[in-house]
């Protein structure tokens, strides 16, 4: 039974990627992220300076052939800051929503296999955290421990388990609800082996589509963060942190180069996560074959 | 129902915000930084005052006591007196910015569900065409951008460049209060707050329009020769409506978050300001205050949320 | 034959009340002034705290002095004062027939209210520190008397001051708003922080107070009433703008003054209509190293790392130009100032260099400068939201790192900023001080004060501190700050970066101003509200 099954799970993700593949807007999106996470890679190959490196003399200069992207107001080289920024930026969504994946996991699944009492406990626990209003929270959060890329991660993480948790806790159930497990009982199957070993594999969509999502939105967040000086702290660049210094309205409508490539960056990676998150939703769906 | 409701709120809510209230507290407390830091400065002060301060706030016992005194006054609907240098009481600092929150909330929500729902189903309705791709661009566009950086974006064009709107803030003293005014000062922050709700509900409108669409009932109803557009509106419709209303409980935790941040680029005189500054100083009762009514609200949204999950599939009833 | 020099005589007379009404400044109007914090609604001025309440407090309430643009003390409701040989007892005279704005008259019995309920045993506010010395103070604080024999009232119009011992600063502290005692005595003091009143405050000054909308504006309208003159605007409004928004609304003509930053000055000063006025303030900021490490107890390295950093750089190029480069911590704007015998600590690296290396400091392996087991490697600690001192502290790691110091820059947010400060867990930081009218620089720099930050003990800096609180004598007090000042600039216990600057913008329509503004800027401290006229 367990061959079959591997089988048809083979056979499942092939049919998805061939799925995702014919949704052209997915597939862009995906190349574009591709692009933007090698250029997070190797910006120390794609660019010659050093990103916190000051210079004075040079702040504030419009794009020219020295600094393609021009400088920002310390001097320091937007193309540059916007590369490694992106380390950055990329960085903490994809810890943020590892950290919250993963308690999301253990949680989730110990609620919907266990239930009763476990699962009420943790069910509450998931409504408290989900009750924080996130920004304020955030803000004291960032006051106890210090602005720093680390807590930006961790908070963000830590703030965002219910829904994996809820979603894994939601398949559990469904499956509960089923005579498979019964049926699998009677054979004489473990109930514990079935669940994990059938829930699991099914939750993985809604889960992928899920932390794809929310690495956008941790994305966002982090801007939102750095707008309000929670984030990422000086020098080290993030495309939040970046956009914060442009807030100045002289700044906004003089020096567009300061925010345009921040902004953009943003703009565009989280454009393509939503795009490769919402090709990922169709693609596990089986009733696209139909059509 | 209301059974189900009563218990909601006894078996779930209350535990939730008792346990929310001293997670809360906890961690406010420990955040290093007290609020009687602005007395730094103070020509010539004595340092009884400092300790007197400290002792008039409660700060010199341990955290257990201070939370239970906190929660004795809340039981007793007493949000307690703010810890700046005004002491006024909690409830009419809040009560004095709620409604500006709650009106820009409101307009976000207004825009986000009269805009998106309208394009949603017209894009459903118009499945593959070049509206509904149009349609699908813009509204993952609207989720992609940060709400902070839309905003200074319109604030630059509309306030700076082409000053047809103003630049944030809310009436002047003695400007007269009329409707267009009310809606000139409310429309840019209330289009930031709510682009990420525009796009999110056109999107999910069509989903939902669309899963209904198709359905086999609806084919009959072609079948029997009606009009496609009676077979949309009226029919289709009607199921996909509810579960949108789930959608506004998810959403709300968000729209209070963005608020935050959109009444910091606007000077919205909203609650957002007030929560920060509260941080910022260590007001402890604020934070709380804010804090809970925000929890009670999002409590108040999830249960909405549930409700209409159940009223929207018969197969699920609570009992 | 009479009929010309009446034609004559009339004409003459109607030129005459044209050519004055000319000259009579226009009446009516509403003043609108911009804030960029709200105000909390303490508008009491013996319980706040609070910068922007103090404004409103500034023009709902007169006090027995006020200080003037050079800031010399000049008479309000008092009219004359007499200040003992010994200066030891002031003795006000107070103008008859100032009223509050309840029509009740203000005599001697509302001031030394306002007074004794700052030494009250109850009272919740923190200026009794300025005002324990007077006589009796302290027995009266703790509850051993009914009475505080250093507030004597004479008559209706005369009251009496006296302290213990001469105190200098004396005077300038008698600016505080006067209450009115017939609708606050009967509030126990314990209690006057709830009272409604001070929502709905009622002085004795040029505007009265008519509502507060909070986070949005506060309106006043003028005291047609007023003892020295009615205001010739009508209505006074301390409006909320945001600080990105400054521009737009000086554009738009919603405010008539308005403090902005730098970077707004080259877009404010283009706009037509709208003059800009730069002026000094009393305040500085600073880089404190706490001497309390051996490292940094050797007034060389303390030097050295002044003369290592590039602090006109900060100034021309950070802060564009608007600072002066602080060395002592006496600013430009106070009659202390003082340039002889200071060191203006230009940077010089290779200065530093030299110092460094006298006092003993090599490179070690790693490039960092050592010395006896000590590193010169160190926090710095910033409070955020200013993005000039990111800049600085920017600057600052580079110069260092020239000179082989490693200063890792550590962010912090202002309130956990200041607990780190306060339980003295830091190596460096940079804060500022904003200073009062009289340069007595106890609070800040007697080593016995709370703020004592860099851990400073010297003998001789509390002695002259000491001495000039008690000189009475204005020159030789003046030259006992000279002194000080330049032992402080000797010793560097913490580097002076910069004096602070305003830039205030104000509408042209705004008639009256000071154009030459001292600190106290065009408007001295709202003072010129009650006498401005607009002109449209």
């Amino acid at each position: 039974m367990d061959a079959a099954l591997h089988q048809e799970q083979l056979t499942t993700g092939k049919k998805v990627w061939r799925r995702f593949c014919r949704n052209r807007l997915a597939l862009a999106g995906l190349v574009v992220l591709v692009l933007f996470v090698l250029s997070a890679i190797f910006a120390p190959w794609l660019t010659d300076y050093d990103p916190n490196r000051n210079n004075l003399r040079d702040r504030n200069k419009p794009p020219s052939r020295e600094h393609p992207l021009g400088t920002d107001d310390m001097g320091r080289d937007i193309l540059a800051r916007t590369l490694y920024g992106g380390r950055i930026s990329l960085t903490v969504g994809l810890v943020a929503v590892g950290i919250s994946m993963s308690i999301g996991l253990i949680l989730g699944s110990l609620a919907g296999f266990f239930g009763g009492a476990v699962d009420t406990v943790i069910m509450r626990l998931a409504d408290i955290f989900y009750s924080f209003p996130f920004l304020i929270v955030a803000i004291t959060i960032a006051a106890i421990f210090g602005p720093s890329i680390y807590n930006t991660m961790v908070i963000l993480g830590i703030l965002s388990w219910p829904g994996p948790a809820r979603l894994l806790r939601a398949e559990f159930l469904k499956l509960k609800t089923t005579d498979f497990v019964t049926a699998a009982e009677g054979i004489g199957a473990s109930p514990a082996r079935i669940m994990f070993r059938h829930v699991l594999p099914n939750a993985l969509s809604p889960l992928l589509v899920s932390a794809t999502l929310e690495v956008a939105s941790a994305i966002l967040s982090e801007a939102g963060l750095s707008f309000l000086g929670l984030g990422v702290p000086p020098p080290a660049p993030s495309w939040g942190n970046m956009l914060n210094r442009a807030r100045p309205l002289h700044i906004l409508a003089n020096m567009p180069w300061m925010w345009l490539p921040p902004g953009t960056a943003i703009f565009v990676v989280v454009l393509a996560i939503n795009f490769v998150g919402d090709g990922l939703r169709d693609a596990f769906d089986p009733r696209q074959d139909l059509s | 129902m209301w059974r189900y409701i009563m218990r909601r709120i006894f078996l779930q809510g209350i535990p939730v915000l008792l346990g929310f209230s001293f997670l809360l507290y906890l961690v406010i407390t420990i955040a290093p930084g007290s609020p009687v830091t602005h007395l730094r400065g103070v020509p010539n002060l004595d340092s009884s005052v400092i300790e007197q301060r400290k002792a008039q706030l409660g700060l010199d016992q341990p955290f257990i006591v201070q939370y239970l005194n906190w929660l004795g006054r809340v039981l007793r609907f007493d949000l307690g007196l703010s810890f700046d240098s005004a002491r006024r009481p909690v409830a009419d600092l809040i009560k004095e910015r709620m409604p500006a929150t709650i009106t820009l909330s409101l307009a976000s929500i207004v825009l986000g569900w009269g805009i998106g729902i309208p394009i949603g189903i017209l894009s459903a309705r118009y499945q593959y065409s070049v509206f509904d791709y149009a349609i699908t661009f813009f509204a993952f566009v609207g989720i992609s951008i940060p709400s902070f950086f839309f905003g200074l974006i319109l604030l630059y064009v509309f306030a700076l460049k082409l000053n047809v709107l103003p630049a944030g803030g809310f009436f002047m003293a003695g400007e007269a209060r009329t409707l267009a005014g009310y809606v000139s000062y409310l429309l840019l922050p209330s289009l930031t707050l709510g682009l990420a709700s525009i796009a999110g509900v056109a999107r999910y409108m069509r989903a939902s329009l669309l899963e209904v669409i198709n359905q086999d009932y609806l084919r009959t109803a072609r079948a029997k020769g009606l009009p496609e557009r009676l077979v949309v509106y009226k029919h289709a419709l009607r199921n996909a409506l509810l579960p949108i209303l789930t959608l506004l409980g998810f959403m709300i935790p968000g729209i209070f978050s963005g608020a935050v941040i959109v009444e910091s680029i606007f000077a919205w005189p909203g609650l957002g300001s007030l929560a920060i500054q509260a941080v910022n100083e260590r007001n402890y009762p604020v934070i709380m205050g804010i804090d809970m009514m925000f929890a009670v609200l999002i409590f108040l949204g999830s249960i909405v949320a549930d409700i209409s999950y159940a009223l929207a599939d018969p197969r699920i009833r609570y009992e | 034959m009479k009929r010309p020099l009446v034609v004559a005589l009339f004409l003459l007379l109607s030129l005459s009340v044209i050519v004055s009404a000319a000259d009579a400044p226009k009446q009516g109007g509403t003043f609108r002034y911009g804030i960029t914090t709200n105000p909390r609604g303490m508008f009491n001025p013996i319980l706040n705290t609070e910068v922007y309440d103090g404004l409103i407090i500034d023009v709902v309430y007169d006090g027995l002095i006020y200080i003037d643009a050079s800031l010399q003390p000049q008479p309000m409701i008092a009219k004359a004062w007499d200040i003992s040989e010994d200066g030891k007892e002031i003795t006000f005279y107070l103008h008859q027939g100032i009223k509050f704005h309840d029509g009740v008259e203000l005599t001697a019995k509302d001031v030394a209210y306002t007074y004794m309920t700052i030494l009250h045993p109850d009272y919740t506010g923190v200026r009794y520190g300025q005002f324990n010395k007077l006589v009796g103070a302290k027995d009266y604080k703790e509850g051993k008397t009914d009475t505080v024999p250093g507030i004597e009232v004479i008559d209706d119009y005369t009251i009496k001051f006296s302290v213990e011992e001469a105190y200098a600063p004396l005077l300038s502290t008698f600016t505080y708003g006067i209450l009115p005692s017939h609708l606050l005595e009967d509030i126990p003091v314990g209690e006057l922080e709830q009272a409604p009143f001070n929502l709905h405050p009622i002085g004795s000054g040029p505007f009265k107070f008519v509502e507060f909308q909070t986070d949005q504006h506060v309106i006043l309208e003028a005291n047609k009433d007023y003892f020295f003159g009615a205001p010739n605007i009508d209505t006074l409004v301390f409006q909320k703008v945001a600080q990105d928004a400054i521009p737009i609304y000086l554009q738009q003509n919603r405010v008539d003054f308005i403090a902005i930053s730098p970077e707004q000055y080259e877009q404010v000063k283009a706009m037509p209509g709208i003059d800009v006025y730069v002026y000094e303030e009393l305040s500085y900021n600073y880089i404190c190293f706490n001497m309390r490490q051996e490292r940094f107890a050797d007034a060389a390295v303390r030097q050295a790392i002044t003369y290592g950093f590039d602090r006109q750089t900060y100034v021309d190029v950070i802060r564009e130009g608007f600072g002066i480069v602080a060395n002592a911590p006496v600013p430009t704007a106070s009659w202390a100032f003082t340039t002889e015998g200071i060191d203006t600590y230009d940077y010089n690296p290779e200065k530093a260099a030299q110092l460094l290396a006298e006092a003993g400091w090599t490179k070690g392996p790693d490039g960092i400068l050592q010395k006896d087991g000590m590193k010169l490697e160190f926090e710095f600690l910033v409070p955020e939201g200013s993005r000039q001192n990111e800049q600085m502290a920017l600057l600052f790691q580079q110069n260092m790192e020239d000179l082989g110091i490693k200063v890792n820059l550590v962010f912090m947010e202002f309130s956990a900023a200041v607990d780190r400060v306060d339980a003295r867990q830091f190596d460096t930081f940079t804060m500022g001080w904003s200073l009062s009218v009289d340069p007595d620089p106890h609070s800040i720099w007697h080593s016995t004060s709370l703020w004592n930050d860099p851990g400073f003990y010297n003998e001789e800096s509390d002695a002259l501190i000491e001495a000039g609180r008690t000189e009475t004598d204005p020159e030789k007090r003046k030259e006992i700050y000279a002194e000080w000042q330049k032992l402080i600039n000797k010793e560097l216990p913490t580097m002076f970066l910069s004096y602070g600057v305003t830039i205030g913008a104000i509408n042209q329509r705004v008639k009256g101003i000071d154009t030459n503004p001292g600190p106290l800027g065009p408007l001295v401290d709202l003072e010129l509200l009650s006498t401005i006229w607009l002109e449209d």
